[in-house]
């Protein structure tokens, strides 16, 4: 290399631009691999992630904005993008440069953001991606000519093979290129306007020189978001002047952007993109002719669906025991290395069973999140969204308000961000509430732990679908069903609205890219696991403290006492041993039942029951659904403590807990647990709100207390009402409880 | 709502476009194969997204599949509109 180092920063801020769907998020990945950060903008919950690679000496430092369209800030993403790049975002350093990234096989819709990319006053380098994609469609491309027409460096790759990947980077540590400078025109009147109005911005330092005709054109062409601040007094009455002026001339200046752009776009690729036929009926149609289509659309999706649901219990069954052993070989390892004692007693009864019977569940969470990435990855989101959009909009949404509900499968927070695509405030208000009562994975463990006691997975129904996989599916149903009523009710009541237009892209299917789905998978393991030692590990602790004193209560028998009694007459050889150590150990048993029961939290739950006797729960589920409200999954720990699990010296985890759930009575011998229970509790789980962090980012979200409250308060009431016709109805109908 | 555009723009109501009985006039009665021009688009909510992606006055659409949402193809990107919607588009027949 000739050059050296004093010749080139070392450090260099890039901001990555694209529109959604043009593999901007694989290109990010594949850049920086796992040298990532990711955090939010203050204020607001767009995900702001920053990765950094290395090339020689320089240190490249890449900012990821979210996919927009374009930078006329009419939504949240939109002007994220725009104030990040302008360096007007609080908090994050101004990039240098853009790289801006175009999908190769639909360059003239792509370079509609990045002709506005160009005016933002900063170097661009423009990354054509899908190059394969592009030449399967036949096109060719004369890059050479391209970048010049453009005025800017353009480079091809293959983001998802990773072709190209080195010649990139080795380009985005050269010596920056000059700042592009406007090529295409508007109508000569426009123009002159645009040049007035850039002229005072520079006077009045709105901007910077080099960005000022765009943000001039931004400003007399645009439009604001809703939540956006209006531009000063000054410069609205400018450009409303200027509005005035080229209406009285009889122009529609609210078409001369769009038309202006793209005829140039069109000039530009007419002479640099050889293109066989601008139509073409591709492989997607075809498989969109069925996937979308009246009757097979829905079926396909239903069929798919229950699929999906199957499958978590029939392949994560080998994992999940091999969790449960180790967890179970743990404890015992755990008690033969410590003392006996109160220390030992909490670790294994208290953290280990807790914490542990909450893991276990980390294969199906797996499986689940595989399968959204998957649906994502392949572009069936957008289908979805296309077959779901009839039903949406009797209910006052459109089918787009499907897809972050679809994402809060995996969990509500993403999917309350995702939100922010819907552009219509009221619709993504309510869209925002009913999130939550699709059936995220922090309620997975509890299905999957009722589901697996009470209804067994080999059991069929119509020969092919698993009792198990229908009962899960049944209960995503409910939550589907539940969120369409209530946002039905939402739109004829607290928040009126005409139904919005339904304005999507379908993208073309896509192989799905194995290192995607391994992240997203990753990703997901991450979170839950953190989550299981952080929050779940805390709130384990305190419930055993809770479950295991005072230690000094009036028991209703002694003992010790009776312990003492039979040792003495096996000693005396009155009682055969085998028959007094199963006494023994009934005798044990009894009395850490009793015990929890006059523990602080037992005399709580006891406090709870008949408010929640009428739902078939006891004082233990009453506890469980108590603790569950600062995260669902800690249900699962909980009754784990409650039941004393973790003390089962062979096994801990779903096995054992399931043993004890399906053996444990009421003083006068009824079951607690029955078919009939286990669902009252799932419906339970399926309509509650008991998630903070969901209640945190609504809040963030809709910028005030009181859409979360009337989250929880809704949601609460459902789940109990719910819970209250199942049980009661399910007595009536004599199946038991 | 703070969209400071909106008072300039024609309504839906003042659109001087008298429906011509002998052709199709939004895109919501295109048959799906056929290809138009777009000639205007209504103020509707979601116009500028729609100009934004090439859905612009002069461009030409091409319908995929007809019926309500409908599949349209715009600078070969397929688009899914609702017949609402699509019925503020308004297009000429190409020859």
């Amino acid at each position: 290399m000739s050059r050296t180092v004093s010749e080139i920063p070392s450090l260099r801020r890039l901001a990555l631009v694209g529109n959604p769907n043009c593999g901007k998020t694989t290109l990010f990945n594949a850049l920086t691999g796992l040298r990532q950060k990711v955090g939010n903008y203050p204020g607001v919950t767009v995900e702001k992630k920053e990765g950094r690679f290395t090339v020689g000496d320089v240190e490249v430092v890449v900012i990821d904005l979210p996919g927009v369209y374009s930078l006329s800030a009419r939504s949240l993403d939109e002007r994220i993008t725009r104030d990040v790049v302008l360096g007007r975002q609080a908090g994050t350093d101004p990039p240098e440069a853009i790289l801006a990234i175009a999908d190769a096989s639909n360059l003239e819709r792509n370079l509609y953001l990045v002709t506005q990319v160009m005016e933002l006053g900063r170097p661009v380098w423009l990354a054509l991606n899908m190059m394969d994609l592009a030449a399967a469609k036949g096109l060719t491309f004369d890059l050479e000519r391209l970048s010049q027409a453009l005025g800017i460096p353009v480079i091809p790759i293959v983001a998802s093979k990773g072709v190209g990947l080195e010649a990139l980077r080795r380009k985005l540590a050269e010596p920056l290129p000059p700042v592009p400078t406007r090529r295409w025109r508007l109508p000569q009147v426009i123009e002159s306007e645009v040049a007035a109005l850039a002229e005072r911005l520079r006077a009045g330092s709105w901007s910077d020189s080099a960005a000022a005709e765009g943000e001039a054109i931004r400003l007399l062409l645009g439009d604001v978001a809703e939540d956006d601040a209006l531009p000063p007094a000054e410069l609205q009455s400018a450009v409303n002047a200027a509005r005035g002026r080229l209406e009285a001339l009889g122009i529609e200046w609210w078409t001369a952007e769009a038309e202006g752009r793209y005829s140039w776009i069109h000039a530009v690729c007419r002479s640099a993109v050889v293109q066989p036929e601008l139509f073409q009926q591709t492989a997607s149609d075809r498989i969109d002719a069925v996937v979308t289509h009246r009757l097979w659309g829905p079926l396909l999706f239903a069929g798919l669906m229950l699929l999906v649901f199957q499958s978590i219990f029939t392949w994560a069954q080998a994992p999940m025991d091999a969790i449960s052993w180790l967890m179970g070989r743990l404890a015992l390892a755990t008690r033969g290395v410590l003392s006996p004692g109160e220390f030992t007693d909490l670790i294994v009864d208290g953290v280990l069973a807790g914490v542990g019977a909450v893991v276990t569940f980390l294969p199906q969470i797996l499986i689940l999140t595989f399968f959204i990435a998957l649906l994502e990855d392949t572009g069936y989101m957008a289908r979805a969204a296309f077959i779901m959009d009839r039903l949406m909009r009797r209910v006052g949404l459109s089918g787009k308000s499907f897809i972050p509900l679809l994402s809060s499968f995996a969990c509500a927070i993403p999917g309350i961000t995702a939100t922010r695509t819907i552009e219509n405030a009221k619709d993504r208000l309510v869209t925002i509430l009913i999130a939550p009562l699709m059936s995220c994975s922090a309620r997975l463990p509890v299905y999957a732990l009722m589901i697996g006691a009470f209804f067994p997975a080999d059991r069929r129904l119509w020969g092919v679908f698993s009792l198990a996989g229908v009962m899960l599916f049944a209960m995503y149903g409910l939550g589907i069903a539940a969120a369409v009523a209530v946002a039905w009710l939402f739109k004829k009541t607290l928040i009126r609205g005409a139904s919005p237009p339904l304005i999507l892209e379908l993208p073309p299917y896509r192989l799905p890219s194995p290192r995607t789905l391994l992240l997203t998978m990753l990703s997901a393991a991450w979170q839950f696991l953190y989550r299981a030692g952080t929050v779940i590990l805390a709130i384990a602790v305190v419930l055993w403290f809770l479950a295991t004193y005072p230690r000094d209560v009036a028991l209703s028998r002694d003992y010790a006492a009776e312990r003492a009694a039979v040792a003495e007459a096996v000693q005396r050889g009155q009682t055969p041993e085998a028959e007094a150590s199963a006494y023994l150990q009934a005798l044990e048993n009894l009395e850490k039942a009793e015990r929890r029961e006059k523990s602080y939290i037992g005399r709580a739950g006891k406090l709870i029951e008949p408010l929640i006797a009428p739902l078939g729960f006891n004082w233990k589920i009453g506890v469980g659904i108590i603790s569950a409200f600062a995260a669902r999954e800690v249900f699962v720990g909980t009754l784990a403590i409650i039941y004393g699990v973790g003390e089962d010296e062979d096994a801990a985890g779903s096995r054992a807990l399931s043993a004890a759930l399906q053996a444990d009575r009421y003083p006068d011998g009824r079951s607690v647990f029955s078919p009939l229970v286990a669902v009252s509790i799932m419906v339970f789980f399926v309509l509650a709100m008991q998630c903070m962090s969901t209640l945190a980012v609504t809040r963030r979200e809709t910028n005030s207390w009181g859409w979360p409250a009337v989250m929880f308060v809704y949601m609460t009431l459902l789940a109990y009402t719910g819970s209250l016709i199942v049980y009661q109805t399910g007595r009536w109908l004599g199946l038991g409880g | 709502m703070k969209r400071w555009l909106t008072p300039f723009r024609p309504s839906v109501a003042t659109a001087d476009v008298s429906p011509a009985a002998d052709q199709p006039v939004t895109l919501a009665d295109v048959a799906a194969g056929d290809c138009v021009r777009v000639t205007r688009l209504l103020a509707f909510p979601g116009a500028e997204r729609l100009r934004e992606r090439g859905l612009c006055e002069t461009a030409e659409v091409r319908v995929v599949a007809s019926g309500d949402p409908l599949v349209c193809s715009v600078l070969g990107v397929r688009m899914i509109l609702n017949r609402q919607t699509a019925q503020g588009i308004f297009v000429e027949r190409l020859p």
